[in-house]
């Protein structure tokens, strides 16, 4: 059987940045923090979109131990192919456990190079490329020496884009929204550039706010994604969202709107018009339908003021359906009752007053949902 | 009573910039692209080639380590580091150990046990080697022979 | 009339005056190749087909005036380290003996771009290690002088095809001396310009810090009309520099009157050949005689070139040709057990003796524990020698001597005592050290009727200096290269 190997030179000479710390770092949390670190700043300077999974960031552990109280440093040991940061703490991990082992069994630790395997688990030491590695460096001579004076320093500091920390507190001061949420906006590049961009446009920041940290966030996580993949564009958002202030569709039907613009960068606008999702504004209509609906329903009525509270989605569900001429229910749902499932997912509050009528209830109701 | 022990970690961490063109030469950086589609004599270590260096490179590290407070080396310099593999198309990968362009730095992080300093020793510019991609065919021969052995 | 006679820039006024055409030219040195290179050997590929082709093309953009130049039409041969692109290139090496490169070298291209007409690639020692052309896979090459005799090396192959008039003039590379030693050696003017005038691209790298392309021509006024066409800055070799002072026609002139020469004392002294201390002690007084100030003194460090010599340039090939390996193009070994195993047998099998003792010796001075003692040291001694001739030009504008110590040796005489193969390279490793220009000149012939040359060696971009004085030398001499036609006969030429 030929045991033959293939190679492709397109990766080869493309530019590397290779950063050694001092092994300052004592357990694999301090490690990922340094890493999400490193990743972010570069990120920021819009050196490198550091994917770990991708290869444009790689990061080989040396790792060594020693007992506590100890300034020896004791052999440490390499790894290497180490694709998340679940892999690197479980690599961390697990050469810690083995090291222990060997000393306590009184063996050394042999310095080298070992290869984590994530899905077994398990460390492996790799076949060294060469026996003794001496790299025989010397001065390449077919490039020049570099010399960087002063002014050039100056140039790229002067040119260096806002580091995390500035914009930070300036997303607080200038849109006034809380550190929490600038922290989690500013931890990436990207979220950051959409939210100022999306911002720019509709100028409402702390709805932008919301719908990244909310919503955004959410599908992120669902669909095990990081902000560098995100696809949609500000311009949408920002229709969206000021379609969502003018009461032209409300909350429900703008999240299942944006979940389009998330997978696909709709315009929501389009999206709206082509789907009938327009919110009746026409009170006196609405109140007419309303109560048409109640006066058909006398049991899901008796139901609610009997201390069904849930009674009155179906109320809803078919003004809703009334005032656009359906008489079925969309999208699969099965029926008054499936209706109620979904829409009542989230546990919500409505402001009430005394004197509202029922009517005034489904209306405020028919907002949120 | 067992004995306590302290891990001590260090890392070497490889950056792959995100300039439009090769370290040494004017190849595109894309990913993808068919094997061998993105080279030329200099990336493939072919005799009589020479590199020339990329200045938006030299920018990219600077910025990078003035960013992790570190030290710009003012006066730095090339070093060819030589071992046989075939991914090294010259046997030889251009690097940075005597004068590399960025030393002394740090990185503050936060973790549960506090706030803390991770000192940079140094920062240097390099270039990757090639891919190795391993026969499909002899990968997948494998797995049939596995799988063969479960059943019986 | 005898066209070989001619110089490079005398063929091209005849063919711009459309008294000889291109093809005619070709005809001319196609013949002369068919008539001594079975004896000489100069050249490991003859590229005929391709030559009539060339003239075919050249000659009708001569008719339309859009080639104008000094050169357009003349045959040149061309050191086979520098690639042509779909032209064998072997470096006179097993290793390649099948390579084709995709792209040609900077220095060839000018040369192509101004209307040369490639004949061919010349033989070399292999990979430019050597001095006497014997090292070469394809076997040596002989001087046109005495076929018994070496033509010098590594760029014998050129040195020996212009002397034989196979070509009108010829590309060689120096590292070491070896454009001006086989110059001297065969007879004929070669000039190795200041690091970095020259582009490296496309040359086949020996001692990357240390290599240059240089002319070798039948004159001096060929050689500074080549090293005009070949001198520009190539943006794809960051060690080329951008020079604003490449006329280096504009120098030559008559004239040498107060030019300060100093022949360093270290130099004539013991191991040199008695003859050859005549014959360039005899050249210096002419040039006194027309006006230079000649005097003797002392320029030290010149034992120490030797070592610091060949340990930076063998610690850089021993890098340079890592890239031999049979994984991409080359020879492969046939049958071989696992990667390290081809490594190993293919490197083993294509590369000659003396290449695996440079590249032994390259990898050891590099290696840990060694580099400080050695290959720093000699780093260290090529910072000093700079200086030593920093210092000697405050007071001289050209450093005069002997390009070898001895006329050319017998064939198979050199090889089996290497160090003292090394030693014959004193008096031009130091100039590839300095990085400064040099030349070899032709002053005379040994009593075996062996040539000699004398060298002369300028400051950095002093090019046009040494011309000077060499044309003066030889409008004073009067005397015509000697081609094996005209061996015996003393043709007056003109003075330009």
């Amino acid at each position: 059987m030929d045991d033959t190997s293939l190679v492709d030179y397109n990766r080869s000479g493309v530019p590397l940045v290779e950063i050694v710390s001092e092994p300052d770092m004592r357990s694999a949390e301090e490690v990922i923090a340094y890493l999400e670190k490193l990743r972010m700043i570069v990120q920021y300077l819009g050196a490198s979109d550091c994917k770990l999974q991708e290869g444009s960031m790689r990061a080989d552990v040396n790792l060594s131990v020693r007992e506590v109280g100890s300034d020896q440093f004791g052999t440490r040991t390499e790894m290497k192919n180490l694709n998340s940061f679940k892999a690197i703490a479980h690599a961390i991990e697990g050469e810690r456990q083995r090291q222990i082992e060997l000393i306590e069994e009184g063996k050394q630790v042999v310095q080298e190079t070992r290869r984590w395997d994530d899905n077994k688990e398990h460390s492996y030491a790799m076949r060294s490329k060469e026996d003794a590695q001496d790299y025989r460096y010397f001065p390449e001579p077919d490039l020049v020496p570099i010399v960087i004076s002063d002014e050039w320093i100056e140039k790229i500091k002067s040119q260096q884009p806002e580091l995390r920390t500035e914009k930070l507190e300036r997303y607080k001061e200038q849109f006034d929204i809380p550190q929490y949420d600038a922290e989690i906006i500013t931890g990436s590049k990207k979220m950051a550039d959409l939210f100022e961009a999306t911002t720019a446009i509709c100028e409402k920041p702390k709805k932008v706010a919301n719908w990244l940290i909310g919503e955004t966030f959410r599908l992120m996580k669902d669909n095990g994604m990081e902000p560098e993949d995100l696809t949609f564009s500000p311009e949408n958002l920002a229709k969206l969202i000021d379609l969502a202030e003018a009461g032209t569709i409300n909350s429900s039907v703008a999240k299942d709107v944006f979940k389009q613009i998330f997978q696909e960068d709709i315009d929501p606008e389009k999206y709206v018009e082509e789907h009938g999702l327009k919110m009746v504004n026409d009170e006196g209509a609405l109140r007419e339908t309303a109560a048409k609906v109640i006066a058909d329903n006398p049991q899901a009525v008796a139901d609610f003021k009997g201390g069904k509270e849930k009674a009155i989605g179906a109320l809803l569900g078919q003004t809703m359906r009334a005032m656009k001429g359906e008489s079925k229910p969309r999208n699969g749902e099965s029926g008054a009752a499936g209706v109620v499932k979904i829409k009542f997912d989230l546990p919500v509050r409505i402001p009430v007053n005394g004197t509202d009528t029922f009517i005034d209830l489904i209306l405020k109701l028919r907002l949120i949902y | 009573m067992a004995k306590q022990y302290e891990t001590v970690i260090g890392l070497e961490v490889h950056i792959e910039l995100a300039t439009k063109t090769k370290i040494f030469c004017g190849c595109s950086t894309e990913f993808g692209g068919a094997p061998n589609t993105h080279t030329c004599p200099v990336c493939t270590g072919m005799p009589g080639s020479l590199p020339v260096l990329n200045k938006q490179v030299v920018e990219y590290a600077m910025a990078i380590g003035l960013a992790t407070n570190c030290k710009i080396t003012q006066v730095c310099k090339f070093d060819r580091k030589n071992y046989f593999y075939p991914d090294n198309p010259q046997n030889y990968q251009i690097s940075q150990l005597y004068l590399p362009i960025a030393r002394d730095g740090y990185v503050e992080i936060e973790s549960g046990s506090g706030k803390k300093k991770v000192r940079i020793h140094e920062m240097h510019m390099e270039e990757d080697a090639g891919k190795l991609v391993h026969d499909e065919w002899m990968i997948l021969h494998l797995s049939i022979i596995t799988e063969a052995v479960c059943h019986l | 009339m005898d066209l070989l006679k001619l110089t490079a820039l005398e063929l091209g006024e005849k063919i711009k005056a459309k008294e000889v055409t291109v093809r005619e030219a070709v005809d001319a040195v196609i013949g002369q190749i068919k008539e001594a290179e079975s004896e000489i050997h100069s050249f490991v590929t003859i590229d005929e087909e391709g030559a009539y082709a060339q003239a075919e093309e050249i000659q009708k953009k001569i008719d339309v005036g859009e080639l104008t130049g000094p050169l357009a039409g003349v045959p040149v041969a061309i050191k086979d380290n520098m690639c042509i692109e779909g032209q064998l290139t072997t470096c006179s090496s097993k290793i390649l003996s099948n390579f084709k490169p995709t792209y040609t070298a900077e220095a060839v291209e000018n040369l192509r771009k101004a209307g040369a007409v490639i004949i061919g690639k010349t033989n070399m020692d292999e990979f430019a290690m050597g001095s006497t052309t014997e090292t070469s896979y394809y076997g040596p090459t002989r001087n046109p002088h005495n076929t018994a005799h070496v033509p010098g090396g590594s760029s014998g192959g050129s040195c020996a095809a212009v002397a034989a008039s196979e070509c009108y003039y010829a590309l060689g590379s120096d590292t070491g001396g070896s454009i001006r030693q086989p110059s001297s050696f065969c007879g004929v003017v070669g000039l190795k310009p200041t690091y970095g005038t020259v582009s490296r691209y496309g040359l086949i790298a020996y001692g990357s810090s240390l290599d240059q392309i240089g002319p070798v021509a039948k004159d001096v006024s060929d050689c500074a009309a080549i090293l005009e066409t070949i001198a520009s800055h190539d943006p794809k070799d960051s060690t080329s520099m951008d020079r604003d002072d490449c006329d280096f026609t504009e120098a030559l002139v008559d004239d040498v009157k107060g030019l300060r020469i100093g022949i360093p004392r270290d130099y004539m002294g013991e191991g040199l050949d008695p003859e050859v201390n005549d014959a360039v002690m005899k050249a210096a007084k002419v040039l006194e005689e027309k006006g230079a100030i000649v005097e003797a003194f002392d320029l030290r460090l010149v034992k120490y070139a030797i070592p610091a010599y060949y340990t930076i340039a063998d610690a850089e090939a021993s890098s340079n040709l890592e890239r031999f390996d049979g994984v991409k193009y080359g020879y492969r070994t046939k049958d071989y057990d696992g990667l390290h195993n081809m490594y190993k047998k293919t490197r083993s099998e294509g590369f000659g003796p003396e290449v695996k003792r440079r590249i032994m010796l390259g990898s050891f001075v590099l290696s840990s524990g060694y580099y400080d003692a050695y290959y720093l040291k000699a780093l260290r001694t090529k910072a000093l020698i700079k200086k030593e001739f920093d210092r000697a030009f405050r007071n001289y504008d050209i450093i005069l001597g002997p390009a070898a110590p001895t006329t050319a040796p017998e064939l198979g005489k050199s090889l089996s005592d290497p160090m003292k193969m090394y030693l014959g390279d004193i008096y031009t490793i130091s100039v590839n050290l300095a990085g400064l220009p040099g030349m070899s000149v032709p002053v005379g012939k040994d009593s075996k009727g062996l040539p000699i040359g004398m060298q002369l060696i300028g400051n950095v971009f002093e090019e046009k200096t040494l011309i000077r004085a060499a044309y003066t030398y030889e409008c004073a001499t009067k005397k015509m290269h000697e081609t094996p036609a005209n061996v015996g006969l003393m043709s007056e030429k003109e003075v330009r």
